[in-house]
């Protein structure tokens, strides 16, 4: 992560995967802030890592939770909709901007004044939001005090007679058609809604006999295309409203040149006031977010995560599709080493997902699906498994995993807080088993960082100064029971007779339950005896 | 099969019409421009736009499209500017084009403009949602192939305009057969079928399942057959749709023709009304 209090990065390289390994996306586009300044913002998914800036973030929702519930459902709704109308500043001053960015100016204070007499005054007061750009908005007006843009006749004083001569002209040219169709509607041809049409030769013929007005092409073998003719008057009125325009345009450019550099001079301050309202915006979205799931408001101090009931929401919706319980999840992480066992089909990887998805979305100023979450803020936060490194070629499983872990060292100084989901699994039990032990004990000489380590390698050396914690596991009696061949009601039985509490780990220790499961899961029972037989060889 | 009158614009009061046809040159501008007239005289604000491949056209070559005061359009801001008609902007779509950005904009007098596509179908949505925010009905000079959005709006229909002369006879009367094909694709129901998410060319045909089970499309302008290759496709399989795509009717353009002997040749099942040419008289 970025640290920098300033400026905060969104997950780079060491975020990246510890989130997408907390499936955190699946719960961050649930919602999303309406303005496109904000939107940009919460796109970037920033992870901050100072706690008064993310105490102040969670102030802000605490903030809007209250003030918005004050608001009436109507005006909320009209908040919304000029949030949503909201559109991006210029990025930069320029000294001619385009119309069209002119207009995004003009829109921008249109829905930002309108949004300002919505908005709750606790709201205006905690995120100072005061109005700005008063000048500019009735200049950028002086067309209408619209959504719309143009360049408006007291823009420039000589404007006025320009437009006026050019609409004098129109209705010059367009007197001159009504005349045209009136005698030609006179000879039988009504040209009054079409530019043209197609007649038969005989009627073409005769309509350019009798009258000037028409030009007549050739259309088919037995009809001909008639259409208004010019008139020479017409075609001097026309060149002389070519002149007007290109002067109009002229002039239109003087004073979008003059807007332009209005709006420069105010460009800074207006993108202050976006940025304010942009905070608002995003703040607002993480009330909402708040309000929808039950979430509650981390609390930040010097101790490692803790929390009580936690719900790791990608894993709620899985359970829901698949007609499964979800049970909350506690765990207080007192120390800076942590070793989690448990069953096959146990939880353990959900854990450590429950972990890194509460602590970024605490670190990204979200509230948290929990009873209660409490947690330090760290400087870095790493998944290290299966997942890591996924893009670097010639490592094998294990290269990468060490890979991984190399990297992320110099990080464990500052703080970091770092999962390991079955290290070492691909390689031999003893080492696998020598090089964890190893680890746990190297590790706990970083106080500022926790490290969390899902295995099955039981054979690892327990010390003093890490934590060991088990899943409770399998209800091992009530599984008998199960008798079904269908695949989704064996899932749901291991799920119904699966313990996910974790605890720690004390007296003599479980087996994996991986023959069970197995066995349950439908490998043949004869392989099942067999490997039963090995184990208490 | 008879010559129908032309339909009446209000019919089309609130709703999308996507102006479409075989190819180039068929008279799909002309057709808008028709409309857009028949439109204002019905009183109803008319939204223009265009939607297509047009990479391949010189913007010299495209038709400029005749505006009154009140009349919407959506091109690059430099040709509003340009056109004459003192735009008064409306919307700005995030599209740009060499002619600056996309915008939808009001004709405060008359003129002429040409009209610029937005990119993707998702600029297609973004652009025709604005329109309806601000015409009575939006008149669309389209390809064919990118009317899949036309599905998202309930009320929308195109119209086939087709030009056919002595020369091209034989042509033309093959492309109204080719839509009536296409337009009975009868819709998905709980029977199997292939899905195709592909376009289906002569290509991907060859490479599905070779059964009588239907190819199942979303809708019919993702058929890219040939008017023979559909035929034999559909004597061994049917094409189902998962949306039908209304159609308001066959526009004819007939030039060194007459009525009767195409209304001999085309096909007497035809669901579609046929057209005439609107300024004929």
């Amino acid at each position: 992560m970025d640290c920098s209090s300033q400026a905060i990065a969104g997950p780079k390289m060491d975020v990246k995967e510890a989130w997408a390994f907390a499936r955190l996306d699946a719960f961050w586009q649930l919602d999303a802030p309406y303005s496109a300044a904000a939107k940009e913002d919460w796109d970037q998914k920033k992870i901050y890592c100072d706690s008064a800036q993310l105490d102040a973030i969670y102030d802000a929702v605490d903030c809007l939770r209250e003030a918005m519930d004050q608001l009436e459902e109507v005006a909320r709704d009209r908040l919304i909709f000029h949030l949503k109308r909201l559109p991006p500043l210029p990025d930069a001053p320029s000294e001619c901007f385009e119309m069209a960015e002119i207009l995004q100016v003009k829109r921008f204070l249109y829905h930002a004044h309108a949004l300002l007499k919505l908005l709750p005054e606790r709201a205006q007061n905690f995120f100072q939001i005061r109005s700005v750009g008063a000048d500019l908005w009735s200049r950028l007006a002086l067309g209408g005090m619209t959504e719309s843009f143009y360049v408006a006749d007291d823009y420039h004083e000589e404007l006025p007679e320009i437009r006026s001569k050019i609409k004098e002209i129109d209705a010059q040219i367009e007197k001159m058609r009504e005349a045209a169709r009136a005698e030609l509607a006179s000879l039988g041809l009504d040209l009054a809604h079409q530019d043209f049409a197609v007649a038969e030769i005989a009627i073409a013929q005769k309509l350019l006999q009798n009258s000037r007005i028409v030009t007549v092409e050739p259309f088919d073998a037995e009809r001909s295309l008639v259409r208004l003719a010019e008139q020479p008057e017409g075609l001097l009125l026309r060149a002389k409203r070519a002149a007007l325009i290109e002067r109009e345009s002229q002039l239109e450019s003087q004073v979008l040149k003059q807007l332009s550099k209005e709006i420069s001079c105010v460009l800074e301050e207006l993108r202050k006031f976006e940025q304010k309202l942009s905070a608002f915006d995003c703040a607002f979205c993480r009330a909402r977010f708040a309000e929808r799931f039950l979430l509650v408001r981390p609390r930040l101090q010097a101790q490692a995560p803790h929390f009580e009931e936690a719900r790791f929401y990608p894993c709620m919706q899985d359970c829901q599709k698949l007609q499964l319980d979800y049970k909350p999840l506690s765990w207080n992480l007192d120390r800076s080493v942590h070793v989690l066992f448990g069953s096959n089909m146990g939880g353990k990887t959900t854990a450590l997902q429950t972990v890194i998805f509460l602590q970024l979305l605490a670190q990204s100023g979200l509230y948290v699906p929990a009873r209660f979450f409490e947690t330090r803020v760290y400087r870095h936060c790493r998944y290290v498994g299966a997942l890591t490194g996924d893009s670097w070629t010639g490592l094998s499983g294990f290269g990468c995993e060490i890979h991984g872990l190399v990297n992320a060292w110099p990080e464990f100084e500052e703080g970091a807080l770092v999962v390991f989901d079955e290290f070492a699994r691909t390689t031999s039990s003893r080492e696998a088993e020598a090089l964890l032990s190893a680890l746990t004990e190297g590790l706990s000489e970083y106080p500022r960082s926790t490290f969390i380590f899902s295995t099955h390698f039981k054979g690892l050396e327990r010390n003093e100064r890490a934590s060991f914690w088990r899943t409770e596991g399998l209800d091992r009696a009530a599984l008998d029971a199960v008798q079904s061949s269908d695949l989704s009601e064996r899932l749901r039985a291991i799920n119904r007779c699966m313990r996910y509490g974790i605890v720690r780990e004390e007296g003599e220790l479980r087996e994996s339950d991986a023959l069970r499961i197995a066995q349950v899961l439908g490998l043949p029972q004869e392989i099942v005896d067999r490997a039963q037989r090995a184990l208490t060889k | 099969m008879l010559f129908e009158p032309f339909p009446c614009i209000s019919a089309f009061k609130n709703r999308v019409l996507f102006v479409t046809g075989p190819s180039k040159n068929t008279g799909k501008t002309t057709c808008l421009n028709y409309l857009a007239m028949q439109a204002r005289r019905a009183h109803l604000t008319p939204a223009l736009m265009s939607v297509g491949i047009d990479g391949d056209r010189q913007l010299s070559q495209k038709p400029a499209i005749s505006m009154t005061p009140g009349d919407c359009a959506l091109s690059g801001e430099q040709l509003l500017r340009m056109s004459g008609i003192f735009p008064e902007l409306l919307e700005i779509l995030p599209d740009r084009s060499a002619f600056g950005r996309l915008c939808l904009a009001r004709a405060q007098r008359s003129g002429s403009v040409v009209l610029v596509s937005p990119e993707g179908n998702a600029g297609v949505m973004r652009a025709v949602e604005k329109a309806r925010e601000h015409a009575d009905l939006v008149l669309v000079d389209g390809a064919i192939n990118r009317m899949t959005q036309i599905t998202s709006w309930p009320d929308a229909a195109f119209l086939y305009v087709v030009r056919a002369d002595t020369s091209h006879f034989e042509a033309a009367v093959h492309q109204i057969e080719h839509l009536h094909l296409l337009l009975s694709c009868p819709l998905i129901d709980s029977t199997p079928g292939i899905a195709c998410d592909e376009p289906l060319t002569k290509a991907r045909a060859g490479l599905l399942p070779q059964n009588d089970e239907p190819i199942d499309l979303l809708d019919f302008t993702k058929v890219f057959l040939q008017l023979g290759e559909l035929k034999a496709l559909l004597k061994r399989r049917a094409i189902r749709v998962r949306h039908r795509i209304s159609c308001a009717g066959i526009v004819l353009w007939l030039r060194g023709l007459s009525r009767a002997r195409v209304q001999q040749a085309l096909p007497d099942s035809l669901s579609v009304p046929v057209f005439a040419n609107p300024y004929e008289i």
